[in-house]
């Protein structure tokens, strides 16, 4: 009990000089995750300073940026490596992590769906469920994906569908074009690169859209910083969703 | 050929030697306080796993997709949902063709035990234990599938009211002290008031399960999309209630958190947890405890109050407990009881940290890695203990 007084001030003086971290994804998502902060006052390096860097602290050394690629932010924000992170909802419905999900950023909206080859004779969404094939013709439906625990979770209680999931990292587009896959399930934006596969979507999923995650412990003791950055994230997730329509 | 794989978690001499230190000197805090040690067993029956963990935090991934395969095309029921997130415990089959597991929480056998052999009619049994649960973890995830925990609980007649919470969540705090981490910071809650809260803003059954669910998980958007659908459902109840609800996840600030739960149907499951909490204030610990109406535990035994406690430097719980008044009875022995369990990597990774043992005072010293090379140090390091 005694000694521990006598440190409190060590405490307290390392707690100010650590940064707060923040955890952005690579790719599609981090403009639009630049863009808020930079929204709501943080002082953000842009793309190209991250290009080169993959870790970057602001100037009064407050905040800290780390690059990680979509998938691997959860990891960051479980292990308390970063305090917050931002990442899809499908990396985090498609993992088990440990994470508290506090807000809905509101951008990188686009769906999670089922997708198989268009039908010779136009585009065949009226037959939607009767082109997954069934169990009762000898037919397993074999499903490319970069999400098996999504894919198998969906596909698991269909009980007019004997599934097998394969496991993709990348270019799921093409699994049924070469015959790797009957069918994907990938995430859908716009749909276009579907459809220059020759790919049609037959069932939807879920929606997903760019999460703020925490650290469970970070929430707990460093509260103070991390809730003005939610909730003016929050206040300012409106007028940004109205900007990402335009 | 040859299965030659070390699976399970293991600690070389520098880090058995932290975790030592660290069980020891919590085990010290604990018979100072007239607890003694107990060893519960490592195999179990299925019964005892399934009154232990419920769903190791898969709950929200698997749930939110659910209601969208309910939407879509009307399956997955509720026990999928269980069968998915019940596989947490080891099952060993016997040579007689019995199923075992091994054990995925202490509490729950030690509970057994004490119910068996120890509960007097007119004192409560006071036991800690140490010994390592085992939890099957995603692959890949990096998470242990052994635990080492130390922990403590005080179980029948008086261990009830807000006196027994005191002295299990000071001896909590104090052990957590003596072992020299600092800074650390436990959220309490209690069970009862979530439902009390719950209930007085009207959300009944399934849809008061879904928050409850999507709370465990940590999963605040889907809390805050179930919370607003209420919202029109329950137009005759306490508005107060609805906002509370709204606010929970967000609540940190403790005389925020007293005020909010200045409301009708509430107040009173919250009197024992404000009085909790300013009896610790009274031991001098109040800077190490908060409200965070937020938790809520994955073991569905808790009745009363709820904790989990975190320290800087380690992403996961270093400590978590509660009081569970109605696991007894599933033993044939109805009795209150509550206490906590202590995850040891957690506190060595925080104790780490902190870089304060190797720093901050001699003794401690032997805790880094490269000291323990000079066998003569270590030799001198062991002797000491």
């Amino acid at each position: 009990m005694e000694s521990e007084i006598v440190d409190e001030s060590c405490v307290i003086r390392s707690r100010q000089v650590t940064p707060l971290s923040i955890a952005l994804p690579k790719g599609r998502l981090l403009q639009p995750s630049l863009d808020a902060l930079r929204g709501i006052g943080l002082n953000c390096p842009d793309t190209d300073e991250l290009d080169r860097r993959l870790v970057y602290e602001t100037a009064d050394g407050r905040v800290r940026f780390v690059i990680a690629r979509p998938a691997d932010v959860p990891a960051y924000v479980e292990h308390g490596a970063a305090d917050l992170g931002i990442t899809g909802k499908d990396v985090l419905v498609e993992g088990d992590w440990n994470v508290c999900e506090l807000l809905d950023l509101g951008f990188g909206k686009c769906r999670m769906a089922v997708a198989v080859p268009a039908p010779a004779d136009g585009p065949g969404c009226g037959a939607a469920t009767s082109s997954l094939g069934s169990p009762r013709l000898g037919q397993t439906l074999r499903v490319a994906t970069k999400f098996p625990g999504i894919a198998r979770r969906y596909f698991a209680p269909r009980r007019d569908l004997c599934v097998q999931i394969i496991r993709l990292s990348g270019a799921v587009e093409i699994a049924p074009i070469v015959g790797l896959a009957d069918a994907i399930v990938d995430i859908v934006d716009t749909g276009r690169t579907l459809a220059d596969n020759g790919l049609v979507v037959v069932e939807q999923i879920m929606q997903v859209s760019a999460r703020l995650i925490a650290n469970r412990a970070s929430l707990q003791l460093r509260s103070a910083a991390i809730f003005p950055v939610t909730s003016a994230l929050g206040e300012h997730r409106s007028p940004l969703c109205d900007a990402m329509a335009h | 050929m040859d299965n030659q794989l070390l699976s399970g978690r293991y600690y070389l001499p520098a880090e058995a030697l932290a975790r030592r230190s660290i069980e020891t000197g919590l085990s010290r805090t604990f018979e100072a306080r007239g607890y003694s040690e107990i060893i519960p067993p490592m195999l179990v029956g299925l019964g005892l796993a399934q009154l232990g963990p419920d769903g190791q935090g898969s709950l929200g991934g698997t749930d939110s997709l659910c209601d969208l395969n309910n939407a879509g095309t009307g399956c997955a029921g509720p026990s999928d949902q269980h069968l998915q997130g019940a596989c947490t415990s080891y099952v060993v089959l016997t040579r007689d063709g019995n199923l075992l597991t091994l054990r995925s929480d202490l509490t729950t056998p030690v509970a057994a035990l004490a119910a068996r052999h120890l509960l007097s009619p007119d004192e409560p049994t006071r036991l800690y234990y140490s010994g390592t649960v085992f939890r099957a973890q995603k692959p890949g995830s990096g998470k242990p599938l052994e635990r080492r925990q130390v922990g403590a609980e005080l179980i029948g007649h008086g261990a009830t009211g807000v006196q027994a919470d005191v002295e299990i969540l000071s001896m909590a705090a104090e052990g957590l002290i003596s072992i020299r981490l600092r800074d650390f910071c436990i959220g309490l809650s209690d069970a009862g008031l979530l439902s009390a809260i719950l209930d007085a803003a009207g959300a009944q059954g399934d849809a008061g399960e879904r928050i409850r669910s999507a709370l465990a998980a940590r999963d605040y958007v889907l809390y805050g999309e179930l919370v607003s659908s209420l919202d029109g459902a329950a137009r005759c109840h306490e508005p107060r209630c609805a906002d509370l609800l709204k606010r929970l996840p967000h609540l940190h600030d403790r005389a925020e958190v007293l005020q909010a739960l200045q409301t009708a149907g509430v107040c009173e499951a919250a009197a024992g947890l404000i009085q909790t909490l300013d009896a610790l204030d009274n031991r001098g610990l109040g800077r190490h405890f908060r409200l965070d109406l937020a938790i809520t535990r994955r073991f569905r035994y808790y009745t009363g109050v709820v904790f989990e406690g975190y320290a800087p430097g380690c992403g996961n719980a270093v400590i978590g407990g509660g009081r569970y008044d109605n696991l007894l009875a599933h033993f044939g022995a109805s009795a209150p009881a509550a206490g906590f369990a202590v995850d040891i990597d957690s506190v060595a990774s925080a104790l780490d940290a902190l870089g304060g043992p190797a720093e901050s005072e001699g003794g401690a010293r032997q805790w880094s890695r490269r000291s323990w090379t000079n066998p003569a140090s270590f030799e001198a390091v062991r002797s000491r203990h």
